[in-house]
C-alpha cells in the first residue's frame, strides 16, 4: 500500500467552498437574509467559473477528460461497482464523472435563475433588468423549484459518497481533506498537477468575473 | 473477479435498504411539509371533507377581501412567499414554511406579523406595501377570536362592523367604442355638418346617437327625418322631434328605428291613427306626445307595450 496524493488543494478547496456556500445560501434564503444570500450566490457562480476552468486546463484528476467517459461506459460501471466487481481508485469514477456534470448544470441553473430573480420587496438579481417582470418572476418560482432537484442530486451524491465509505471502505471524504489515498498501486501514468498559482490565478479571474456581475 | 475490501463489514443490499428507510423517512417528511398535498390525499382517499368555507360564510365576506388586498399579490398560486397562500380560506389553513397554525386566536403569527411597525423587516405587507387598517386588523382579530372558523356567518358576528358598501366603476374600453362608431362615422360626419347641433352621440361612452331637431325647429320636415333614418336607423336610440313639420308620411321612417328608446312628438303633424303604429318600435321605453291625441284605447295600448306615456298639453 502507497499513499498517493490524488486530488490538488483546488480542487479540494473548490469542492468544501461549494459545500459550505451552498449550505449558507440556504440558511439566509431561509432567514429572510437577501443580501447575503446574494453574496453567496455570487461566491457559488465564482467557484463554477473556477471549476469550469479548472476542468479545461487544472491538474488530471480534475480535468473534464479524465473523468468524462461514455454514458453507457458509465452505467456498466455503475452497475458493476454496485455488485462490488470493480473498483476505481483515482479521481472520479466514471459515474461519479457524470455526477460531477449534472451538479455543475443544475447549481449552474440555480446561480443564473438567481441572476435574473426578484423578490418582490426590493431585491432584483444582478441581471434582472435585462428580463421582464413576468419572466423574472417565472424564473423566481423555477430558482425555487431547482433547489429541490439540486436536493435529490446532494442526496443521491452522499448516498453514493457513503456506499463506498461504508460498503468500499474507501473513505472519499478524508481523501477529499487531505487529497492523499492509499493505493494498491501508484497509478499507471503519472498524475499531472498545475501549478498552485494558475489555481490563483482562474480563483481571481472568476471572482473578478462575479464581482463585475454583482456590481 | 469480485472485488472485496479487507474489512468489509456492510453489505451493499444492507446499505441500500438502508438508503431506501432514509429516502422513505425523508419522502415523508417532505410531503409533511405540503400540507396542501396531505389534504388532498386525504380528500381523494374519503378521509376528509374538502377544506372550504362556505360560501356565505364571514371569512368569505369579510376576511377574504381583506387578504385579497394587501396579500393575495405574494401569497398566491403564482408566488406562493414563504410557501404562504392566503388566497382562500383553504390555503390560510395549510400555513407555510413556519407551519404556524394561523386560525388561531393565541400568538397567531400572522397577526403578529401584521401588528409590527411598517418599518420592520418583518412586518407584513412590507415596508412600501399598500397596508390594511387598524379596523381591518381588528375585524381578522375578530374572527380568529371565534375560531378562525370558514362556517360561520355574518350573524355569528353581530358586533362586526357593517360591511362598507363597495361602488365599483368599471374600465371604459374606448377602443370598442371607437370601433363600434367606425361603422357610421361619416354618415354621422355628413348630417353633422348638414344639420348642425341636430346629432349627437347619447354618451362620451357610447356610439348610439340621439337625433334633436330643437335646434331647427319649423325647418325640420319629413324629408329630413328619412335622410337620418336611411343613414343610421340602427344606431338611433332617442329622438326628439317635438314642435316640428313631421307628418304621418315620417312613420314609416320612425319605425325603421328599432333600437329607439324615447320619442318625443308633440306638437308635430302625426295625426292619432297614426300614433298606435308607434307600439311596434321594439325598444321603445317612452313616448311623449301631446295630450289631447291620447285616448283610453291608445293609452291601453302603449301600456301593454310597457311604453311610458307623458303627455304634454300645448299651450
Amino acid at each position: 500500500m502507497k499513499k498517493v496524493k490524488i486530488w490538488d488543494g483546488a480542487t479540494r478547496f473548490f469542492h468544501w467552498a461549494l459545500v459550505l456556500n451552498i449550505f449558507a445560501a440556504w440558511y439566509t434564503i431561509e432567514n429572510r437574509l437577501i443580501d447575503l444570500h446574494e453574496i453567496f450566490g455570487h461566491c457559488l457562480i465564482a467557484l463554477l467559473v473556477f471549476r469550469v476552468c479548472w476542468g479545461l486546463f487544472g491538474s488530471s484528476t480534475a480535468r473534464f477528460k479524465h473523468f468524462i467517459v461514455h454514458p453507457i461506459v458509465a452505467f456498466r460501471y455503475l452497475k458493476q461497482s454496485l455488485r462490488l466487481q470493480v473498483h476505481h481508485e483515482v479521481g472520479h469514477n466514471p459515474a461519479g464523472g457524470w455526477m460531477i456534470i449534472i451538479m455543475i448544470l443544475v447549481i449552474g441553473f440555480q446561480v443564473i435563475s438567481g441572476l435574473f430573480s426578484n423578490n418582490d420587496l426590493g431585491f432584483s438579481g444582478a441581471l434582472s433588468d435585462y428580463v421582464s417582470k413576468d419572466m423574472s418572476d417565472t424564473l423566481t418560482q423555477l430558482h425555487g423549484i431547482n433547489f429541490d432537484i439540486l436536493l435529490a442530486i446532494i442526496w443521491l451524491h452522499l448516498v453514493a459518497v457513503f456506499f463506498y465509505v461504508l460498503v468500499k471502505k474507501d473513505n472519499l471524504i478524508k481523501t477529499l481533506l487531505t487529497g492523499k489515498k492509499q493505493l494498491t498501486k501508484t497509478p499507471d501514468t503519472p498524475l499531472y498537477f498545475a501549478p498552485f498559482s494558475l489555481g490563483i490565478i482562474f480563483m481571481l479571474i472568476a471572482g473578478v468575473f462575479s464581482y463585475w456581475l454583482f456590481k | 473477479m469480485n472485488f472485496k475490501t479487507p474489512e468489509q463489514k456492510l453489505s451493499a443490499k444492507s446499505y441500500f435498504w438502508l438508503v431506501a428507510l432514509l429516502s422513505l423517512i425523508w419522502l415523508y417528511l417532505y410531503i409533511q411539509s405540503k400540507p396542501a398535498w396531505v389534504q388532498s390525499i386525504k380528500e381523494q382517499l374519503g378521509l376528509s371533507p374538502v377544506l372550504v368555507a362556505k360560501q356565505d360564510s364571514f371569512y368569505n365576506s369579510r376576511i377574504d377581501p381583506i387578504m385579497e388586498k394587501y396579500c393575495a399579490a405574494c401569497h398566491d398560486d403564482n408566488k406562493a412567499k414563504g410557501q404562504l397562500r392566503l388566497d382562500s380560506f383553504r390555503q390560510l389553513t395549510f400555513s407555510g414554511k413556519s407551519g404556524a397554525d394561523l386560525t388561531l386566536a393565541e400568538n397567531n403569527l400572522l397577526l403578529e406579523r401584521m401588528k409590527l411597525p411598517a418599518t420592520d423587516r418583518m412586518a407584513m405587507p412590507p415596508f412600501g406595501r399598500e397596508r390594511h387598517t387598524e379596523d381591518e386588523l381588528a375585524l381578522i382579530e375578530l374572527w380568529l377570536s371565534k375560531g378562525g372558523s370558514g362556517n360561520l356567518t355574518e350573524d355569528d358576528f353581530p358586533e362586526a362592523p357593517a360591511k362598507a358598501k363597495v361602488i365599483k366603476f368599471y374600465d371604459i374600453d374606448w377602443q370598442k367604442i371607437e370601433e363600434k362608431r367606425l361603422a357610421y362615422k361619416k354618415q354621422v360626419a355628413e348630417l353633422q355638418t348638414q344639420y348642425p347641433h341636430v346629432l349627437h352621440y347619447q354618451a362620451r361612452t357610447s356610439h348610439l346617437l340621439v337625433l334633436d331637431a330643437f335646434a331647427m325647429k319649423n325647418h325640420f320636415d319629413d324629408q329630413m327625418l328619412t335622410h337620418f333614418s336611411q343613414a343610421l336607423a340602427p344606431v338611433l336610440i332617442e329622438a326628439n322631434l317635438a314642435n316640428s313639420q313631421i307628418s304621418d308620411a315620417a312613420i314609416e321612417q320612425v319605425l325603421a328605428m328599432k333600437n329607439l328608446t324615447k320619442l318625443q312628438i308633440q306638437g308635430t303633424h302625426i295625426s292619432q291613427s297614426k300614433i298606435s303604429q308607434l307600439a311596434k318600435l321594439p325598444a321603445l321605453k317612452t313616448l311623449v306626445l301631446d295630450e289631447a291625441l291620447v285616448d283610453e284605447n291608445l293609452a291601453m295600448l302603449f301600456s301593454q307595450q310597457a311604453i311610458e306615456l307623458i303627455k304634454v298639453k300645448q299651450g
